[in-house]
């Protein structure tokens, strides 16, 4: 699972388009189409799997009231409905409202229960290992506890590792999602200003339902597994190059399998003893079991501290 | 063979032709001299791999100022043959520097992304193998 912020403003200010004009035009421009509020930029989290399948989005709008994300619109026969913004995504996802649009405890907290229902209809009876970032906001001792009822194991990728350790935050994924995402942006705001009507933030949920189902498709995902190593399991995947950038000297062979193979018993007393620095759990050089019952009796001994 | 016939038999133009047989088989027209030795310039090939590879790649202007800073510790007779060479300058221009790329095939010009220095610091073997082995133990339970 990793989290994605989509700047839906900035990428009609800023991106390069080219159109067609007639010869001797000096500047030509384009006319941007007013944005409403909460249509400027969201956050989005995204949860793959091995075999290809996209969990169900989970978006952060801005919005001053927090709650789920509704908007009024209108309908062809002029009449205004409430609609859910959730409505316009995959099925199953949820649209939540806060303001800055970003994570929090308790915005975790929700996508935590709506992951645990996925991934109890997913294959119920076996275990399933969720990996995400080692971020503050991930460390909610209520989120975690209801991933572990619905079986699922929870692991805190090292600090700062995401982009050689996550299969999301991969080439394959959102490397591919992104650009999708922006082209996504342009087209409908193009729609908007032909259609004299403003970017709002419907029209940013479609960009991002758009984009994942164009992007994160099954090939691309197992594509993006593959790539970091993680299933297959193949801790050669990561290449040296990767490991050398900032080194005092590049990284000239060095057996990234056969260390793996020798970890394991000191990575078992690891699990056993979460480092807490500074009140609050550490993942700075080691990936930490989240769901393990040690780490979880620490991060609640540090939220009731 | 006159030069026009060996153009037209190797299909290359006149100009062409008339350079390969003056300069003894040479087909592309000689840069200027390189003004460094070849083991300098060897050193500074791989000083410049090397950098890549650790994330420190110097680009094109940066290659110009370090051989300025290089050829600042030299001889002053070293420095006035290289300010003869440079344009009164100790700093080579670009023209050197793509010369110098010429020569050394091993070197390519890339467009490059960037990394924040925590997670280039983080990125190390052990880091990454205890992940993988804390995965393989989740695995395995």
């Amino acid at each position: 699972m990793d989290e994605t912020h989509i700047h839906a403003r900035s990428s009609a200010i800023s991106s390069r388009m080219g159109i067609v004009g007639g010869v001797g035009m000096s500047k030509p421009e384009v006319i941007l189409p007013p944005f409403s509020s909460g249509a400027g930029a969201c956050t989005a989290a995204f949860c793959v799997s091995a075999a290809g399948v996209v969990a169900p989005h989970f978006v952060v709008v801005d919005g001053q009231a927090p709650g789920h994300g509704i908007v009024t619109v209108t309908g062809p026969d002029g009449f205004k409905k409430d609609a859910a913004l959730a409505s316009w995504l995959n099925d199953g996802a949820i649209v939540s409202r806060r303001s800055p649009p970003g994570m929090e405890k308790a915005v975790f907290d929700v996508w935590c229960e709506m992951f645990s229902k996925f991934a109890r209809s997913y294959y119920p009876e076996e275990a399933k290992i969720l990996s995400l970032d080692g971020a503050k906001v991930h460390l909610s001792p209520k989120g975690l506890l209801v991933l572990l009822r619905s079986n699922v194991n929870f692991i805190a990728e090292p600090s700062r590792m995401s982009h050689i350790l996550q299969a999301l935050d991969n080439s394959s994924s959102f490397g591919r999602y992104q650009p999708k995402v922006r082209s996504r942006v342009r087209e409908i705001f193009f729609e908007c200003r032909d259609a004299a009507r403003s970017f709002k933030t419907p029209e940013l949920m479609r960009s991002i339902a758009g984009a994942a189902s164009e992007a994160l498709t099954e090939s691309a995902l197992r594509t993006a597994f593959l790539r970091v190593g993680i299933w297959p399991l193949g801790p050669s995947a990561v290449s040296r190059e990767e490991l050398s950038e900032e080194a005092e000297a590049p990284v000239a062979s060095v057996d990234l399998e056969l260390l793996t193979r020798r970890l394991p018993p000191s990575v078992r007393r690891d699990i056993k003893c979460p480092r807490v620095v500074n009140g609050t759990l550490s993942t700075a050089g080691r990936g930490t079991a989240l769901t393990a019952p040690e780490v979880l009796d620490a991060l609640e001994g540090e939220a009731a501290a | 063979m006159t030069t026009k016939a060996f153009a037209a038999r190797f299909r290359m133009s006149y100009a062409q032709a008339r350079y390969f047989v003056l300069n003894g088989g040479v087909l592309r027209r000689r840069g200027p001299s390189p003004f460094f030795k070849p083991e300098e310039e060897a050193l500074l090939a791989k000083f410049l791999a090397t950098n890549a590879t650790i994330g420190r790649g110097l680009t094109q202007d940066s290659l110009s100022r370090i051989c300025a800073l290089y050829l600042s510790e030299l001889s002053s007779d070293r420095q006035a043959a290289a300010r003869a060479r440079f344009n009164g300058s100790l700093t080579p221009g670009r023209g050197w520097v793509s010369c110098f790329l010429d020569r050394h095939p091993v070197l390519k010009n890339y467009r490059v992304c960037t990394i924040e220095e925590g997670r280039a610091r983080n990125s190390r073997p052990e880091v990454v193998t205890r992940s993988y082995a804390l995965l393989s133990l989740l695995y395995r339970d």
